[in-house]
């Protein structure tokens, strides 16, 4: 029997957010390995399969990421080698800033097994709920906060802007920023976005709840404030899009009048549940 | 189960029962008390602050092995 990989992801909220698809993965493969951010996770897993294994060992304080995921793909691929079939269960949507999951389906489709990878909610979907943001009017753009910086990417602050782990800007290695050690690495990206938006341009720092008791952190912040907000690693800055008027000429080429055209419009306005979640929250 | 602590199983049950999580919802304390959760953790819990809650919810996975090395002391 030829081994086999299925990639799964469990959702920030778990059980209530694995698929049924993800739950029967899980079930049925010979060997489960997993990375998850929190002991709910971990427990539900145990309680589905007791031998699951965690590959959480292979991080290692001040030891370099890209060896921290080398190790995770050698353990996920090992029992497919041997003709088994592996399940590997990450947090979220196994192929949202995971690396070690796309690493192992790649490797293990050049070695001749089979490999699939099954979609997960991403703290993204979770987002795009919680605040009320709908990607579809006025577009979305989506960064990792380091890669944002160090590839100056270029934006259209017209559109929605999602930067990822802006507590981990800069760091590449395993260990946690923390703040206030990362403030200066904070203010290298506060100086960035406020060259693309004026200072006083309101972002939301955003953190989806991994508990179903509890609400998600929803912070709402000026971007020239941003060194001082002290983000969580896991935190996500959403900034909302400038305010846009539709080309004339393009409008009458495609004969569609400005008013049927979908403006994006900031979080907090026209939906009452996000903005009364984020007032609730203000200077939390 | 047997590694798992009260706050956890609290979180596995709420997830997947309703009239569980809106009794959490009337009375948070309360309810986290029923279910052994200590007075620290249920402060925590409570205070609804994601920063404190993620330290405390790291706390409780699973311990491994823990390797002890006592190092003599110098002569």
């Amino acid at each position: 029997m030829p081994g086999r990989l299925t990639v799964v992801g469990l959702g920030i909220r778990v059980p209530g957010q694995v698929t049924d698809e993800t739950r029967r993965a899980i079930q049925s493969a010979d060997d489960v390995v997993y990375l998850v951010a929190d002991a709910t996770s971990e427990a539900w897993l145990r309680r589905v399969r007791p031998r699951a294994r965690s590959l959480a060992d292979c991080y290692r304080e001040g030891r370099p990421r890209e060896l921290a995921y080398r190790q995770m793909v050698e353990r996920i691929l090992g029992p497919v080698r041997e003709g088994r079939t592996v399940c590997a269960a990450f947090y979220g949507h196994p192929g949202v800033f995971v690396f070690p999951s796309h690493e192992a389906v790649r490797q293990a489709r050049r070695e001749g097994f089979e490999a699939r990878m099954l979609p997960g909610i991403s703290a993204e979907d979770c987002l795009f709920a919680d605040l009320g943001i709908d990607p579809g009017r006025g577009g979305c753009q989506s960064f990792e906060a380091t890669d944002f910086l160090v590839f100056r990417r270029r934006i259209d602050p017209r559109s929605s802007l999602i930067l990822w782990q802006v507590g981990m800007v800069g760091r590449i290695d395993a260990r946690r920023a923390g703040f206030p050690r990362n403030r200066p690495r904070l203010e290298i990206l506060q100086r960035a976005l406020v060259a693309w938006y004026p200072s006083d341009h309101e972002g939301v720092l955003y953190e989806a709840s991994p508990f179903v008791v509890l609400e998600p952190s929803v912070r709402r912040i000026r971007l020239s404030d941003l060194a001082r907000s002290a983000p969580d690693f896991a935190t996500t800055l959403y900034v909302p899009p400038l305010p846009a008027a539709p080309d004339a000429r393009v409008l009458r080429r495609l004969d569609i009048r400005s008013s049927e055209v979908q403006r994006a419009t900031p979080c907090w306005e026209g939906d009452s549940g996000a903005a009364s979640r984020i007032a609730r929250s203000r200077g939390g | 189960m047997a590694n798992e602590s009260p706050l956890v199983r609290f979180f596995l049950a709420a997830a997947e029962d309703d009239a569980l999580l809106e009794r959490y919802r009337k009375s948070p304390a309360d309810t986290l008390r029923q279910h052994g959760v200590d007075e620290e953790s249920i402060r925590v819990i409570v205070s609804g602050d994601m920063k404190a809650i993620r330290k405390l919810i790291k706390a409780l996975r699973r311990p491994g092995i823990v390797v002890v090395i006592i190092v003599p002391a110098p002569r």
